[in-house]
């Protein structure tokens, strides 16, 4: 796949921490993982998982102010917790480029697109200004704008939803970058544009051989699309497997949750849907014990007194953080005492919270 | 896509809604041009079946779901609910029926009112409700068609005003000009109680003054802006900032006017008075009206305003002509009468609504565990408070609290996590049984569109392409569009490539849509007679009705 081995990206104990007027609050805890060249990473959890925050402490884009970040992070053999704001800047772009949730949020409306794609080339590269545009239209191009020489000098307004996300895309790989974050970029987005966005991201990165990671709360998005998948849930690791293990043995229970709760075209109409009820928890004030404990189907006693550690399953590639995994004796056992003890009603789903 | 016809239309005498040749088009400006947002749309419900209407974005399934609210009325075709036809209706009859039709849309956190807690929030449609039911005080009733009035002849006022403010202040600054010049003439005439007023009066006019020439600026560079700065972003940009700065502009502009009058009607006994006298009323009646036009929609605040207002105008006028005690009598009289009216209202209004609350709380209690709120906790909380799953929650409440017959949900669940999304569908099928609800789900994905759906309608560019019931819809697509929308869906396995048939191209102009079929320019099947002949729908199979010269089963139309 790739010449190098080495990971272009090594994340090593990232804890980001918010200070709120209750206490710190921990928004990701402990975090550590690697990305070689060529490699989709998909990160999964719902809102408030710490997915996008990991995203941001990687890129360095959180606030000063507030927020406290340490561990490792190294792109490319460079250290970014330890960069200057002045390399930092010069980092983002060639280095490292993110494509975020709201294109029009993250397009400047009065500003033609074709001048905002050749803006980091004429800063990084110090490319002129005829030369920037002929890369411009070539770039918009190749992320799938059709009549790019005409579109170039339109402003954002003029363009649908998916292909501002396409000329987002275009402005984040306009510097050729070696890694590329893609924060929840289609979920703004129609199931027809979104399968387009997907595949234009895919395109590009094999083609390039450039890392992606693609943060999302669809599982179904991941699938197919990347070659691990990491679900976060509270700031931390729950789960990470190469894709195809995950989807065939998913070990962790909020795993298992988020998969159920996906309406599947191929259910007949009117199926109950599985949900996960209750809320992630409150991170200033965090629960002892497993995080998830609150609102899993398998969740014993003990869970709520000491938090599993990420360990190792069959497959040394696959990582998870559970007592009792899904699909296992243990697991199994835990499902059946709970039902017992009436935690679970018939259909096995939790009772008392909604 | 294309399609118009009736051919899926169904008799039966527990048809609740109906919805035949239905056509919403909005006018682009001046420019003559249309937005084809709904072309010739037909669709019927049975009572307790769900309706799921499915297209991208652009394809007019909001449009459609809309204008069945008639906000706004379809352009033309009808809509009968009940065996009422909604188009024709006035207004009033329009708004007493729309209990039984509740909407619940995509992004619930900006679908409730930021400053006011649940328990307002979820009872208002009730409190509404009872007083229309049960007549409301004479005094509210009053001011609410004063209301009415007042935001009619605001709407015709205001139009000219935006051409006339900057040119309104800069005759203001000409005219303290002249009036310094002039100071000495008016001495002499002036009677000895109108010094104090004198001496207040100049430095206002000064004030004033100062005031009214950057804003007369200010409007020049707005019609510059205008020609040089894109509309659309100057709209996003100005919209807000020109309207509060317009009503300050207005209010200031009426100040100067009034008291231009006042010292002319005093001083000068030679000047044609009654033309600048009729020109300074018609300038405070149009500032007044943009003012109220720019006040929130609580009728009754602005009535009152409005009668505050045209008061305080009045008297300008009135007492301006009298010498002497008499003026200030008047003045201070008025000032305490206007008080005290206002004060009264205000208390009678509040009075009112601790009562209406008080009636309402057992209800709204009942719906928010309906919904699986606790009430407990949440009544006093506001909406930015909740997460989106709750606040979804809270519309649903909102909308059962009328025990409608028929609740359109638009894009519901578009905004949410895949875990909250199962929660608000599940309890969306939860509602329908326990209340006997008649559902139009509006959706992006075919996959939820199909899991809470009877009957699936796919929208393509304002037009309907298929009508079928979910399963056989999945399992045998009949339109291409279908089939390009189901391989659109993202499958949580990866052992499949996630690349099915491509979804290609993008939604064509609705302005000019193609012609013939309107999917034709994005489907793989296309032929001349695409371009040449609409499709009308027809049935190709049992129960499934599909306009396509060319369908994926069944026979090529005739």
């Amino acid at each position: 796949m790739s010449s190098r081995k080495e990971p272009v990206l090594v994340v090593e104990n990232l804890t980001t921490e918010f200070a709120t007027p209750g206490g710190p609050l921990k928004a990701v805890d402990n975090i550590s993982f690697s990305l070689k060249q060529g490699q989709a990473l998909g990160v999964v959890g719902e809102s408030g998982s710490g997915k996008s925050v990991t995203a941001r402490s990687v890129m360095r884009l959180l606030p000063k102010s507030n927020v406290v970040s340490h561990g490792g992070v190294i792109i490319d053999g460079i250290d970014v917790m330890s960069l200057s704001p002045k390399a930092l800047r010069a980092m983002w772009g060639p280095q490292i480029a993110m494509v975020f949730q709201d294109p029009l949020g993250s397009l400047n409306p009065v500003m033609k697109i074709g001048d905002q794609v050749s803006e980091g080339m004429r800063i990084h590269q110090g490319m002129n200004k005829r030369n920037a545009r002929a890369v411009s239209i070539e770039l918009l191009r190749s992320v799938g704008i059709p009549s790019p020489e005409a579109r170039v000098d339109d402003y954002p307004h003029q363009l649908s939803g998916g292909m501002r996300q396409r000329v987002v895309i275009a402005i984040a790989l306009s510097c050729n970058p070696n890694l590329l974050i893609a924060d929840e970029p289609t979920t703004a987005l129609d199931v027809t544009v979104q399968a387009q966005i997907l595949d234009l991201l895919q395109d590009q990165q094999r083609g390039g051989l450039m890392p992606l990671i693609l943060i999302t709360h669809d599982l179904g998005v991941v699938a197919g699309r990347t070659d691990e998948v990491m679900v976060m849930y509270a700031g931390r690791i729950m789960e990470r497997a190469a894709t195809k293990t995950l989807f065939a043995v998913m070990r962790h229970p909020y795993t298992e949750a988020l998969f159920r709760s996906i309406p599947k075209i191929e259910y007949p109409s009117h199926t109950k849907l599985a949900t996960i009820p209750g809320r992630p928890p409150d991170m200033v004030n965090p629960p002892q014990g497993c995080k998830f404990a609150e609102r899993c189907r398998y969740a014993r006693p003990e869970c709520r007194e000491e938090e599993p550690p990420l360990r190792i399953g069959i497959d040394p590639s696959h990582e998870f953080r559970c007592f009792f995994p899904v699909g296992t004796k243990e697991g199994e056992a835990a499902l059946q005492a709970n039902i017992e003890e009436g935690r679970l009603d018939e259909d096995g789903e939790l009772v008392g919270i909604s | 896509m294309a399609g118009s016809g009736t051919a899926h239309l169904r008799d039966s005498d527990k048809t609740l809604l109906r919805v035949e040749n239905m056509v919403v088009e909005f006018p682009i400006g001046q420019t003559g041009d249309v937005v084809h947002a709904v072309s010739d749309v037909s669709l019927d419900l049975i009572e307790g079946e769900t309706l799921g209407l499915v297209g991208e974005s652009g394809c007019g399934k909001s449009t459609t779901g809309k204008a069945i609210m008639q906000v706004p009325s379809p352009t033309s075709g009808s809509v009968v609910l009940d065996n009422t036809e909604l188009t024709t209706l006035d207004p009033e009859t329009l708004r007493r029926t729309r209990p039984v039709l509740q909407m619940i849309f995509q992004d619930p956190i900006s679908a409730l009112n930021p400053r006011r807690p649940v328990r307002d929030i979820i009872a208002e449609p009730l409190w509404i409700w009872w007083e229309e039911q049960e007549g409301r005080p004479a005094i509210s009733v009053a001011l609410d068609r004063l209301g009415v009035f007042c935001r009619k002849a605001a709407t015709i006022l205001t139009k000219p005003l935006k051409y006339v403010i900057p040119f309104g202040a800069l005759a203001m600054v000409l005219w303290v000009i002249s009036e310094a010049a002039e100071e000495r003439r008016f001495e002499d005439q002036l009677g000895w109680l109108d010094v104090p007023a004198r001496i207040v009066g100049f430095p206002v006019l000064a004030i004033l003054g100062a005031v009214a020439a950057p804003l007369a600026l200010l409007g020049a560079t707005w019609a510059l802006l205008a020609l040089f700065v894109p509309f659309g972003v100057m709209s996003r940009v100005l919209g807000k900032m020109s309207r509060s700065l317009g009503v300050f502009a207005a209010v200031l502009t009426a100040l100067a006017w009034a008291f231009l009058v006042w010292r002319t009607w005093n001083s000068i006994a030679g000047w044609p008075a009654w033309p600048v006298r009729a020109a300074a009323i018609i300038f405070t009646v149009m500032a007044i009206a943009l003012l109220m036009q720019s006040l929130t929609k609580n009728v009754a605040a602005t009535s009152v305003a409005a009668a505050l207002a045209t008061l305080a105008a009045v008297e300008v006028f009135y007492v301006s002509g009298l010498d002497g005690v008499p003026k200030l009598i008047m003045l201070g009289g008025s000032v305490i009468v206007n008080t005290a009216i206002f004060t009264v209202l205000r208390g009678q209004l509040a009075a009112r609504r601790e009562a209406l609350r008080a009636r309402s709380e057992p209800k709204v209690r009942q719906m928010l565990e309906t919904v699986g709120i606790n009430p407990e906790n949440s009544l006093d909380r506001k909406p930015f408070e909740f997460s989106g799953g709750q606040a979804q929650r809270l519309s649903i409440a909102r909308a059962l609290i009328m025990d409608p017959k028929v609740i359109i949900c638009d894009e519901p669940v578009s905004a949410l996590d895949v875990s909250v999304q199962a929660q608000i569908l599940n309890l969306l099928e939860e509602m329908k049984v326990r209340y006997g609800l008649t559902l139009v789900f509006i959706a992006h994905d075919l996959a939820v569109v199909k899991n809470v759906s009877d009957r699936v309608a796919v929208m393509y560019l304002g037009k309907v392409c298929e009508v079928s019931d979910p399963n056989s819809l999945y399992e045998a697509p009949a339109h291409p569009y279908t089939q390009m929308l189901i391989a659109a869906i993202p499958h949580p396995d990866p052992h499949l490539d996630a690349r099915g048939a491509e979804s290609t191209g993008e939604l064509p102009s609705p302005i000019h849509p193609p012609s013939g079929c309107r999917f034709r320019t994005r489907c793989t099947l296309a032929q001349e007679r695409c371009t040449n002949e609409e499709p009308i729908i027809r049935e190709v199979a049992e129960k499934r009705y599909v306009a396509c010269h060319f369908p994926l089963i069944g026979e090529v139309a005739p």
